[in-house]
């Protein structure tokens, strides 16, 4: 009886620490929304100029290097992994590129005339341009 | 007479030997078919479900954006 007991002692010492661990392992999703937040108004100041674009894998490239800054653009992608990561995890199903994948095609459909965006194909091209591919099917 | 007869029963064994052969081949062919519309259910299942989530995540910074996006117009 006490050899059971203390079995379940260490079989509990130990869930308690794989929980504590896998805790700490996962990013705090809210602190990543808030820097997120905090950046937004960069970001989109650096999309409307042409500095930034969004490529079909849900994370920003520099266009225009005059423009931007690599730390703005290696923060934000930062934390955009930390998101694809988090999901893909959660779902069990997905990779962290495929969630990025469909976060480009959100980004693609909300982003403003004249934006760079870049294809399913690999293309490079402004929203609401003649190489835009929904302009293309109208 | 007896022989070409004998050999002519042999051929028409052999012959529907092979069509019931084919038959056992097309039950096969068959099968993943009926397993493609499955598949295609489980992906837009958990496309529908990642969309949602990533939503919840970007839904209110997706809002924020597009409101800056107005100011600076």
């Amino acid at each position: 009886m006490k050899k059971l007991f203390k079995t379940i002692i260490i079989a509990l010492a130990f869930g308690c620490t794989a929980l504590t661990v896998t805790a700490a392992a996962a990013p705090d999703l809210k602190s990543v929304q808030k820097s997120m937040a905090d950046r937004l108004k960069d970001v989109v100041e650096l999309k409307t100029a042409g500095g930034v674009g969004e490529n079909n894998l849900g994370y920003l490239v520099a266009r225009d290097k005059q423009k931007t800054t690599a730390e703005l653009v290696a923060a934000e992608n930062a934390d955009r992994k930390a998101v694809y990561d988090a999901l893909a995890a959660k779902d069990g199903k997905l990779t962290s590129k495929a969630v990025g994948q469909q976060r480009a095609i959100a980004i693609a459909k909300k982003a403003q005339k004249g934006e760079w965006l870049q294809s399913a194909a690999g293309e490079w091209y402004q929203k609401g341009s003649a190489a835009d591919p929904d302009m293309k099917k109208k | 007479m007896r022989k070409s007869a004998a050999a002519a029963i042999a051929a028409a064994g052999i012959f529907a030997g092979g069509c019931m052969s084919v038959e056992t081949k097309n039950e096969v062919e068959v099968k993943p078919i009926e397993i493609k519309p499955m598949k295609i259910d489980v992906n837009v299942n958990v496309n529908v479900r990642v969309q949602k989530e990533l939503d919840d995540f970007f839904g209110d910074l997706d809002q924020q954006a597009q409101q800056l996006k107005e100011e600076e117009k």
